[in-house]
């Protein structure tokens, strides 16, 4: 008692004195702080007795001084109540506890404080349904929310929301004066947060009590926040956004089916008359309410919701709006549907909706009929009566139309709403007819088959429309047991007729009509496109190359080749496709023609491969299974063409790179689809092919006196190509696969060797593709080469100013592939040859190239990839990024801004050039400075790859571009790079004006005006440039130039 | 602007979605099916400024009444460009014979070209004879350097030509 009656009073004291406070502003605050620590300790450890402080604050509580009443006497007790362990209260303490606070209510002086004290009271569990009738009541009689703030009216709020939690029951049978009571309290409310919790309540309250008297009133305390049109202040501490809100407010509308009557109008009324945001906000809403409210919406409501919704439909301000309202009606008619589903299953305003629709479609050409496509397709979801009866209704009346003689004109308008609606029928129906039971339903296009298809054969006569109607045809053709087999061939014959080689009207029938086809091939109807399509392919592809001077022939095979790489993906298509073209490819390739008849045989053998590759390419991108199938059928004969005739013949096709690059691909796609077994095959016989010339395994014949030997310094240009062919399928090989048959050691030496001969970039690029990969997989059976014959090469070569210069040059670029090879791993040789290429920067005679071949080192490529099982780490490269370039840039800066490193400058333009912009961009600005210098280069490579920088940056949206400062310098050297003066490649040119493209929108304008009229004046000189790809720039440039402002 | 729509229903024509240009190989210039202006394969040639290539420039301005871009109004067509030496030669076909938005249009043009042709070029515009009830007055106007000169100085109109100009760039396929 004494130490309650000490706590209290030197609470008193410490705010009781006026002139104390003014004196030591946070003094009193920090001694209450302390002081109700104090007490509220007291209390948990049981020193304090609750009803000792109340006993203390006796004579406080009840003062007739206002400011004692108020000030601390209740407040203080709240606050000692709020943190009060519950084990303090008891049921009489309790009870005189509310009756106190509810007396206090009334007073002017300590509502606040009572409020606040009445919060933690309302969570007690001892409180008996008595003291929640007194709280309620006190709250209703005394509380005037408006004469308070807002902290205070979310104490009235959350006392509501904790009794509701604890003490429904009590609330419920106080009954009506309860639910008026709260209505009253919580009109006018306006705080966003207190709102979260009114509308909380609300929702609870519509939904549990019986609000049917009050109703309206509910109404008036809800739908008036509606649409909520609150944008949070900048910076809110309290993290409302306006979706809170909507989202709890719809709960509140759609919390009880009562509020149809008086909700659908006002919904009506806001999207009559309401901006676009209102609108969208009304429709989500709309067809959230909908399904609660269900049938208690009423014909009459409902015929003006259609009436509505029509106007939006119809008569779009935008597609958002469209769509939103589509799907309203959507929920609108599913309700009523689900509700009243009518005679027959169609409610009557499903009935009207379709009669009025169906009757607009009559006028194809005007806009109604687009907007009426779109209700019925929506309709087409809703159930399966109905859909069967939109479907048949709506194509019936299409039907008639079209061959309605008046309407001749219109036949593009009705034939594309058919074609959507046939479309979406497929589609939804099949949506509806998912559960196993429905299999075998027939879809509602059944029994207009015959309409549909008499259309579409006159439809697919008349060129404008012929697109639309092979859409149609594809609908149907889905459509599970619609189509007979002898009307698939009937529709076949007609559309192979727009991809033979001799249909040359457009190109874009040609691909609609493959799709259409295709779509036959997947439904499991290829052996009719085999027979009825594929020979009229087929037929168009010559056993010998037309002559030069045939340029229809050579169309006509190139379009069917590209019709059949197309076309022929589903397996039992693809078989033929590949034996086909394989043995195509032989009758091809005689010696005779290659002599005399070379350039044609070479091109169309090309196109033949390239059909190959891509076909081989979507096949792997739609991850079909059954390409290891077709190895044996492609592999063989592919070595076998070029290995022989590079042995046996002088003309091989094997001098051709283009050629052999093409079949590189093939084979790479090929061998990449072939399970680890089948690659191990293929290795050991490419290992004893190439290494010993034991071709017998792979080609299934040997070449006599050992002819073939492409890794020996004495084989000519065209046998070492076909390394290019040993490569390509190596380099897919997954590291499971075993080496050992030639070793991985001297594989790479042989490589190694052969590469210092290479007469072409093919044979160039095969040695560091060879070497990349082995390195990368076989990383541990490679070291001793790469700390043996290739630190040889390092000291006798690479830093050997006496040796070949064009050795270097290939061991510089050799170097820096296995460099990556190995950093993309993290591999701890990585930092040996990382040093060495950056301490070759220092060379004079190979330095640039060293600088050049940074562009390799953090590059993406096809080669160093999951894709093709490489050894890949995680952020391997970004790591070794981030250490390299401080370290060029140090080095570059090293000899002061004079005597800057050219090669150094080289490599850090190369290296950021070849990663994505989020790899550097955060040191940009000081990179700034360095690109800018580089771009004074004398090298256009270089000059091309600081522009294609610039640019990437520049495209990057910012609000003080990094770039502006530049700005001057920026624009007077891309229009010295824009001439063909300064840039004789017209890559250059094209990238100097897509920078200037870009400028005006990068920059601020008052920073470019100075230059605008000179940039005018000189792009009109670019625009008369030879190359019409530089022109096309120019002019986009210069229109941006010219209509850039402010 | 008055308010007055001249064609409130115009066929809106399908645009093509490629070039009007044939490739090499179509042409039957190369064997090659892949032949085409690759980064590093330029050659020396130079391709003089042809009539696609104008038609390309042209194609995408927007009707000053419809959402649609000349071509798909067929107003403009790569057949209805002339292009001799030095001098091009644009011909246009309004949508109605009544048309007052005709020398709008051959402004829009007008001006396109004069931002994206060398100075070198003399261009005649010209509506398709028999397309328009007032065909004499708009050639004279269209083709008038000081009347085209003063036109530009009015900005309530070169408003509405930086409008249809907008598109012109871009090709909407």
């Amino acid at each position: 008692m004494d130490l309650a009656g000490r706590y209290v009073r030197s609470w008193i004291a410490s705010s009781k004195d006026d002139e104390l406070q003014k004196t030591v502003q946070s003094k009193p605050d920090f001694i209450h702080q302390a002081i109700h620590w104090n007490a509220i300790s007291g209390l948990s450890n049981g020193e304090i007795k609750l009803l000792d402080i109340v006993k203390a604050l006796g004579e406080y509580l009840t003062s007739e001084e206002d400011y004692l009443r108020s000030k601390g006497r209740v407040d203080f007790l709240s606050s000692v109540l709020e943190r009060c362990p519950e084990s303090q209260f008891n049921r009489q303490s309790a009870r005189v506890l509310v009756s106190f606070y509810c007396s206090k209510l009334d007073d002017h002086e300590t509502v606040t404080p009572a409020l606040k004290g009445l919060v933690p009271l309302s969570k007690l569990s001892l409180l008996t349904s008595t003291e929640v009738e007194e709280i309620v009541s006190a709250m209703f009689q005394h509380v005037k929310m408006r004469a308070l703030v807002q902290t205070e009216r979310f104490h009235v709020f959350t006392v509501f929301d904790i009794l509701l939690g604890r003490h429904r029951q009590t609330l419920k049978s106080l009954g009506l004066p309860f639910l008026q009571g709260f209505v009253a309290l919580a009109e006018g409310e306006k705080d966003p947060r207190n709102l979260l919790l009114a509308f909380k309540i609300d929702k609870d309250l519509l939904e549990n009590f019986d609000v049917t008297p009050v109703l309206e009133d509910f109404y008036n305390v809800t739908f008036c926040y509606f649409p909520i049109t609150f944008r949070p202040p900048p910076n809110d501490p309290y993290g409302i956004t306006s979706e809170h809100l909507k989202d709890s407010l719809t709960a509140c509308l759609k919390a009880t089916p009562a509020f149809a009557l008086l909700g659908i109008p006002l919904f009506l009324e806001k999207l009559n008359a309401g901006s676009p945001a209102t609108k969208k906000d009304t429709l989500q809403t709309m067809s959230q309410c909908i399904p609660v409210y269900g049938t208690r919406i009423g014909a009459e409501n409902a015929r003006k919701l259609w009436t509505n919704l029509k106007l939006e439909i119809f008569q779009p301000i935008d597609e958002t709006l469209q769509e939103l309202s589509l799907e309203a009606l959507q929920v609108l008619i599913d309700t009523l549907q689900a509700g009243e589903p009518g005679e027959g299953g169609i409610n009557p305003l499903t009935e009207t909706i379709c009669s009025e629709c169906i009757k607009s479609l009559r006028e194809p050409e005007k806009a109604p009929a687009q907007g009426s496509i779109k209700v019925l397709c929506s309709l087409l979801s809703i159930s399966r009566s109905v859909a069967s009866h939109v479907a048949s209704q709506a194509a019936t009346t299409l039907v008639e139309v079209f061959h309605t003689p008046d309407e001749v004109s219109s036949r593009p308008a009705t034939s594309t709403l058919l074609s959507e609606l046939v479309a979406q029928t497929h589609i939804r129906w099949s949506k509806l007819t998912t559960d196993s039971t429905s299999k075998d339903v027939e879809s509602p296009l059944a029994p207009l088959k015959e309409d549909l298809l008499g259309v579409a054969r006159i439809s697919i006569q008349d060129r404008t429309i012929r697109k639309t109607t092979l859409t149609m045809l594809e609908s149907l053709v889905l459509t599970p047991q619609l189509l007979s087999t002898e009307e698939l061939r009937v529709i076949i014959q007609k559309v192979t007729e727009f991809i033979s080689p001799d249909f040359v009207e457009d190109d874009e029938t040609r691909d609609a009509s493959i799709v259409l086809l295709s779509a036959i091939a997947n439904t499991g109807r290829s052996s009719l496109l085999a027979e009825l399509s594929l020979p009229v392919l087929f037929e168009a592809l010559p056993d010998r190359a037309p002559a030069v001077s045939a340029v229809e022939e050579r169309i006509r095979y190139w379009r069917s080749l590209t019709s059949l790489g197309k076309l022929c993906l589903a397996s039992e298509l693809f078989e033929i496709f590949i034996i086909r073209l394989t043995t195509k490819l032989d009758l091809l390739c005689q010696p005779d023609d290659l002599s005399s008849h070379r350039e044609p045989t070479v091109a169309y053998t090309h196109a033949i491969l390239m059909t190959i590759a891509s076909a081989l390419s979507s096949k792997i991108d739609q991850r079909h299974t059954d390409l290891p199938k077709y190895a044996d059928r492609l592999l063989p004969p592919l070595y076998k063409l070029f290995v022989v005739s590079s042995s046996v013949e002088e003309n091989s096709i094997a001098s051709d790179t283009r050629l052999v690059e093409e079949c590189s691909r093939v084979i790479g796609l090929m061998s990449e689809a072939l399970p680890t077994d089948r690659q191990q095959r293929l290795s050991s016989a490419l290992c004893d092919a190439y290494m010993s010339g034991n071709t017998l395994d792979l080609i299934g014949v040997s070449i006599s006196d050992a002819k073939f030997q492409p890794f020996s310094t004495n084989a000519d240009a065209a046998q070492r190509n076909t390394v290019a062919l040993f490569s390509a399928a190596l380099v897919t090989f997954d590291k499971k696969v075993s080496l050992a048959t030639a070793g991985v050691e001297s594989l790479l030496n042989a490589v190694l060797t052969w590469g210092f001969l290479s007469s072409n970039h093919l044979q160039e690029r095969t040695a560091y593709r060879l070497a990349t990969a082995i390195v990368n997989k076989w990383t541990s059976d490679a070291e001793p080469f790469l700390k043996g014959s290739l630190e040889e090469q390092w000291s006798s070569r690479l830093t050997n100013s006496g040796a070949l210069l064009s050795e270097r040059k290939y061991l510089v670029q050799l170097w820096a592939w296995i460099t990556k090879a190995l950093l993309v791993q993290n591999h701890p040789l990585t930092t040996r040859f990382s040093d060495g290429l950056i301490s070759l920067l220092r060379d004079k005679q190979i330095g640039e190239d060293a600088g050049k071949a940074f562009s390799i080192l953090c590059s993406k490529d096809d080669l160093l990839t999951k894709r093709l099982h490489a050894v890949i780490r995680v952020l391997a490269v970004q790591r070794y990024f981030d250490n390299v370039l401080p370290r060029l840039v140090e080095e570059t800066n090293a000899g002061g801004a004079e005597s800057m490193s050219w090669p150094h400058l080289v490599a850090i333009t190369s290296l950021i050039h070849s990663v994505p912009r989020g790899m550097y961009f955060t040191k940009l600005s000081s990179l700034i400075t360095l690109l800018i210098r580089a771009l004074e280069s004398p090298d256009t490579k270089i000059r091309n790859m600081v522009i294609e920088i610039l640019l990437i940056n520049l495209k990057e949206p910012s609000e003080d571009h990094p770039m502006s400062s530049y700005a001057s310098t920026i624009t007077r050297a891309m229009l010295k790079n824009c001439t063909v003066a300064e840039a004789t490649n017209p890559s250059v040119r094209i990238a100097a004006l897509k920078v200037l493209n870009a400028l005006p929108d990068a920059v601020r304008y008052d920073i470019l005006h100075p230059y605008k009229a000179q940039t005018i004046k000189e792009l009109g000189k670019v625009v008369d440039d030879p190359k019409r790809a530089v022109r096309e720039e120019a002019v986009l440039a210069r229109t941006k130039w010219f209509t850039m402002s402010k | 602007m008055n308010g007055e729509v001249f064609n409130s229903n115009p066929t809106v024509f399908s645009p093509s979605s490629r070039n009007t240009r044939k490739s090499r190989f179509e042409t039957g210039e190369s064997l090659w099916v892949n032949d085409c202006d690759s980064d590093d394969s330029w050659d020396d040639s130079v391709e003089p400024i042809d009539q696609d290539e104008i038609f390309e420039l042209i194609r995408s301005i927007s009707d000053p009444e419809h959402p649609n871009s000349l071509e798909e109004l067929r107003v403009v067509s790569a057949k209805q460009i002339g292009i001799g030496n030095n001098h091009i030669m644009v011909e246009f076909t309004p949508t109605v014979p009544h048309c007052g938005l005709s020398t709008l249009i051959g402004l829009s043009i007008r001006v396109r070209l004069l931002r994206s042709l060398p100075q070198r070029f003399k261009v005649d515009i010209r509506v398709k004879p028999g397309s328009h009830q007032s065909e004499h007055a708009v050639n004279k106007q269209l083709n008038d350097k000081e009347r085209v000169a003063a036109a530009l100085e009015n900005p309530a109109l070169v408003d509405t030509l930086e409008k249809c100009l907008a598109t012109a760039g871009t090709r909407r396929i």
